[in-house]
């Protein structure tokens, strides 16, 4: 760490200062959890408003609320969208606290009201730019193959575009999918696909709830320039044992919770294995019969409320996708995260949360069945974090929240032994170790009924360290290989090249009236690490490198304005917002860059600049038997790189300029629900040549002049529908079950995923000329059907 | 050949329901720009030839237009002159060898003339760099694995030369017909597969021994390569290390439909001909010169 970051990382808690000043008026505290009373979980969002006050608070990640205000009696209103409201009346002379818990077995001492503040929070706060799918929501979109995925259903969200079906990952507001951080209970997950991007890691029977933030990024999130996907696992059950399952066509799951003590311990294990292997089984003939093909991950989660004032939580997820030849060739990848957190209350007013986590993502390949001839090849990422988060509650109008973070990274960007002939080759790159560290500040604070502002910074912070050997090169010409100048070997720890970014965060609301406000936000993010990726979709064998001397950190700016109004009392819920981004220092590649064990691989990266805009606009129906939403986004998305496209701009692979999804459900009756799907997709840019040339007998396509992406290809749109039947439910008995039936892509339409161009298949013969030809790859190229059946006790 | 190549075998194996159509699209026009096939080698008794003709419409399905009445020169670094003409004005000019000579000598450096009817002048130069030895061809018959028929399947050993930066075009031959196709092109850098992996002086390894074999025909996935009486020969070019990385980048263009959802980026491959009188960039030519030193070894199958 230089001198100046040091100073910059100890003059920040000063700023705090100030505000804490605040705090000093005479006040007393209602502060506590809300649960939900069926299952005991605990319920993020959740509102808490004071009707004599016109004033209120909404429960945070771990459930927990605090309100100061003047001591007095009042009513208190808990309501949370899906579940009765209920009001208490509390007689607030000192600091209290008040844990609710909210279901439909209300008690008759609680007064039931039908409207509740909660509904309009997409109008009332500061937050914008940020969608929350309920794995309710989630279960009921129509999914491929009937398996629920929390990744294709944000695609259907204003903002989220993807290089096409069966890609991995999403694009969010021109980012790539390297920007986006994944959490899952706090932890990041590196890959966030089984069989390379059909499906999604997370098990929905044990996913509690889903946040995308897109833009107005709160400075306690950073390390990624466009996204954080924020998933909650479940805690448990802590009133009673509840088993829940499904048989699919791809996967069966099986989802066990349970208190371990009542109300204080609990906890879920829920598991998921594919089984296409096991289908194939009698199809395949010879040694193909010894096939491996599955993919599984197992999520647990525990927790143990100590007191009122402590709470621990254990979670971990296990995922591995596993292909097998016989003992001839093998290759699996999978995430592994370990997650332990604990909860403070240091008083009714101060919540804080400390996570210690492990996350890894590798891979491995091997081939060779004879002891001779192999070749094995692995890679991974590994890292360890210990992170703090302070929530102060000053007083309702200001919420303080602060805290820091640091990370500990060891990249293995690829071992390979190959051994030919019993002779032994070690292709292995060295490890590289990085330090990624972050502390931040920020203010939600109303400033009157009408105002109100978000504002915060991150400083964060990056050493790449040793050992390891850093290389210097020099540019010869823009858009090729650069030339090694000089090398330098580091020792263990010794600092190689540091850097430090300063991320201001903000964001403004403006009521205009009771159903309607403007939103205005801006953000900086720094991000450290990439994923070096030079496919249309990224694959699993993909490595990250971190930030080195070579490669620069990626910063971007995110300017947003939104305007958000409700209809009808809350029915219909509607947005539009417009963006700017600008992105410098992205992670792009010299043409035909060599990605894969390769010492020098800096040498082949270029520095990008990527710009991106647009309008998005969503309107929800919340209410009725008929609900759902249309989202559609109008935008532009390029990149600009020195030695690439004549030095022009070109938009990046996932520019669309229209993208619109519309998501509907009908509840028919108590028994039967409708589902349907609708997205068009403008096409996706491509590169088609216009020559041919010949070299040696072969045809070698050509574009006369050098430019990227100068075509587009047709648009992309689909149907999806489906039907979930529930079981007659037995007087008394628990257990629910329920059919689901579905077709994916229902008017059986070819989309187009690239258009390539290649050589007639047929072995050129001599003294012919050779044919050559367009062809278009669907990655589905059917509609597909699906049934599964879903069960709970 | 790259790394990541191998993680293919396992994708190809499990798209589920993808499918591909030939399509008709337009496209538009081209540059016309001149096209050197240079590719020459020290195989004796061989005439050496250099093709030079036009780009052509990608689409058009005819042989390109040639370019005649040029002057095309190759100069050795020890001053000797190959002089290549064009007897039959097809765009193919060619040094002729005479008995028991072949072009050039190890580490020669050689400089490509190219004067155009026109007036246009281009040149490149080019090493002739070392090539390992073929030691030997072994033949296995083989059972049925990994998808692919049984029978006779062959593998070749050869080990690079210690010291690092060697790059090879491994060529095989069926019954003296050259395996052609784009995806039996089988290039190998220090007797592995790209640069930057530190790997030197190894004997080539299994991928590359075994991508000799030829890879079946449409209609024909049950076939084994070789039966008994074929003839099997090989011949390593060695190449410039630019001239790796233009047939690296050829085979990556030429075959992005192998590579599915996970294809590179679309783009020109380079050239290593400078092109000395540009008006205009119809005026750049494009392709490649490379001088190979040649090792060859072959066998007949037999009971």
């Amino acid at each position: 760490m230089n001198l100046k970051t040091l100073k910059l990382f100890l003059l920040f808690p000063v700023f705090l200062c100030p505000l804490l000043l605040i705090a000093q008026v005479q006040k007393a505290t209602l502060s506590g959890y809300i649960k939900d009373a069926q299952s005991g979980e605990t319920l993020i969002g959740a509102s808490v408003y004071i009707s004599e006050l016109q004033t209120g608070a909404t429960s945070n990640e771990y459930g927990f609320y605090s309100l100061s205000v003047e001591p007095g009696t009042y009513n208190v209103e808990y309501s949370y969208l899906g579940f009765e409201t209920i009001t208490k009346q509390v007689e607030l002379n000192a600091n209290t606290t008040l844990s609710v818990e909210m279901g439909e077995n209300v008690t008759e001492l609680v007064e039931v009201v039908v409207t509740s503040e909660a509904e309009d929070r997409n109008v009332t706060n500061t937050e914008m730019s940020v969608n929350k799918l309920s794995i309710k929501t989630i279960t009921k979109v129509p999914a491929l193959l009937g398996e629920v995925d929390v990744i294709r259903s944000i695609q259907l969200l204003p903002g989220v575009a993807t290089v096409g079906e069966g890609a991995t990952g999403f694009n969010v507001r021109g980012g790539g999918v390297d920007q986006n951080l994944v959490l899952l209970d706090e932890a990041p997950v590196y890959n966030s696909s089984h069989l390379f991007g059909f499906f999604s890691v997370f098990n929905p029977d044990a996913v509690k709830d889903v946040k995308l933030y897109k833009g107005g990024i709160p400075a306690r999130y950073g390390g990624r320039l466009s996204s954080i996907l924020d998933v909650r696992m479940k805690e448990g059950n802590s009133k009673r044992l509840a088993v829940s399952g499904g048989v699919g066509l791809i996967f069966s799951r099986l989802a066990v919770e349970a208190p371990i003590v009542k109300d204080k311990a609990s906890f879920i294990v829920a598991a998921r294995r594919s089984y296409i292997d096991v289908l194939a089984k009698p199809f395949l003939s010879g040694d193909l019969g010894d096939s491996k093909l599955n993919f599984y991950d197992l999520t647990l989660k525990t927790n143990y409320t100590i007191n009122e004032k402590n709470r621990i939580y254990l979670s971990g997820y296990l995922g591995r996708d596993v292909f097998g030849f016989g003992d001839a060739a093998g290759f699996n990848w999978g995430n592994a995260t370990a997650t332990f957190r604990w909860n403070h209350l240091f008083n009714d007013r101060l919540f804080s949360n400390f996570t210690a986590y492990y996350s890894d993502y590798d891979y491995q390949i091997n081939f060779g069945n004879e002891a001779t001839n192999t070749f094995d090849w692995d890679a991974s990422i590994l890292n360890y974090s210990l992170k703090a988060d302070m929530s102060y509650y000053i007083n309702p109008n200001n919420q303080l929240t602060f805290g820091g973070q640091a990370i500990l990274y060891e990249f293995s960007p690829g071992n390979a032994i190959g051994v030919s002939e019993g002779e032994e080759t070690n292709f292995s790159l060295d490890k590289k170790n990085a330090l990624e560290a972050g502390i931040f500040v920020e203010n939600e604070q109303k400033i009157n009924s009408r105002l109100s502002l978000h504002y915060g910074a991150r400083l964060s912070y990056f050493n790449y360290l040793g050992e390891g050997t850093a290389y210097e090169f020099e540019e010869t010409e823009p858009g090729k290989a650069k030339s090694l100048v000089s090398s330098r070997t580091f020792d263990d720890w010794e600092s190689i090249e540091t850097y430090a970014n300063i991320e201001p965060r903000a964001s403004v609301k403006y009521q205009l009236n009771s159903s309607t406000s403007l939103k205005a936000s801006y953000n900086r993010m720094a991000q450290y690490i990439h994923l070096i990726s030079n496919s249309t979709a990224a694959t699993p064998v993909d490595v990250w490198t971190p930030s080195t001397n070579n490669i620069k950190p990626q910063v971007a700016d995110q300017y947003a304005l939104g305007v958000f109004k409700n209809f009808k009392d809350n029915k219909y819920i509607t947005s539009a917002e417009v963006y700017y981004k600008d992105f410098q220092n992205i992670v792009d590649f010299i043409d035909g860059a060599n990605l894969f064990i390769n010492e020098l691989l800096e040498a082949e990266l270029l520095n990008a600049e990527g710009r991106a805009y647009g309008l998005e606009l969503q309107v929800e129906k919340k209410k009725g038997r008929f609900t759902g939403w249309v989202s559609y986004t109008l935008a532009r998305t390029e990149r600009k790189v020195a030695g690439i496209n004549n030095d022009e701009w070109f938009p990046s692979r996932f520019d669309q300029l229209h993208n619109l999804s519309v998501t509907t459900f009908y509840e028919l009756n108590k028994r039967v629900t409708f589902s349907a799907n609708f997205v068009l997709n403008s096409g996706t840019p491509a590169t088609f040549p216009t020559d041919r040339f010949t070299q040696q007998g072969y045809v070698i396509p050509h574009v006369a002049s050098n430019s990227r992406s100068n075509v587009r290809i047709p648009a992309y749109h689909r149907l999806d529908v489906s039907a979930t039947i529930k079981g007659k439910k037995k007087e008394g008995k628990r257990f629910e079950s329920e059919w689901v039936i579905g077709v994916y892509n229902v008017y059986n339409r070819r989309n187009p995923f690239s258009i390539y161009f290649r050589q007639q298949e047929v072995r050129p013969a001599q003294g012919q000329p050779i044919n050559t030809e367009a062809v278009q790859l669907s990655v589905i190229g059917n509609f597909i059907p699906s049934v599964s059946y879903n069960f709970k006790f | 050949m790259k790394f990541k190549n191998i993680f293919y075998l396992f994708v190809l194996l499990t798209i589920f329901a993808s499918c591909e159509d030939v399509i008709d699209v337009e496209l538009e026009d081209g540059d016309n720009q001149l096209v050197v096939d240079a590719w020459i080698d020290n195989i004796p008794d061989k005439n050496q030839e250099i093709i030079l003709s036009r780009t052509q419409a990608y689409f058009q399905s005819s042989f390109p237009a040639a370019e005649t009445g040029a002057t095309v020169t190759i100069t050795e670094d020890n001053g000797r002159v190959y002089e290549f003409v064009d007897p039959d004005d097809d765009g193919k000019y060619i040094w002729e060898t005479t008995a028991g000579e072949s072009f050039g000598r190890l580490n020669g450096i050689y400089t490509l003339e190219i004067t155009t009817e026109a007036g246009k002048r281009y040149t490149a130069v080019s090493t002739m760099r070392r090539v390992s030895p073929i030691d030997s061809i072994r033949l296995e018959d083989r059972e049925e694995e990994l998808g692919e028929p049984a029978g006779i399947y062959a593998e070749f050993f050869s080990r690079d030369m210690p010291g690092e930066g060697d790059a090879y075009w491994i060529k095989s031959f069926k019954n003296g017909e050259f395996l052609n196709k784009p995806e039996e092109m089988n290039l190998a850098w220090d007797g592995a597969f790209t640069p930057g992996s530190g790997v030197d002086g190894v004997i080539f390894i299994a991928p590359i021994r075994e991508f000799i074999n030829r890879v079946p025909d449409e209609g024909e996935e049950d076939i084994a390569p070789w039966e008994i009486g074929d003839s099997i020969n090989l011949e390593i070019h060695s190449l410039n290390p630019e001239a790796f990385n233009f047939l690296e980048q050829s085979l990556t263009q030429m075959t992005l439909g192998d590579a599915g959802i996970f294809a590179e980026p679309p783009a020109n491959v380079p050239t290593n001909i400078n092109s000395l009188d540009v008006s205009e960039p119809s005026d750049n030519a494009i392709g490649f010169f490379n001088v190979a030193a040649v090792s060859t070894s072959g066998r007949r199958i037999e009971l």
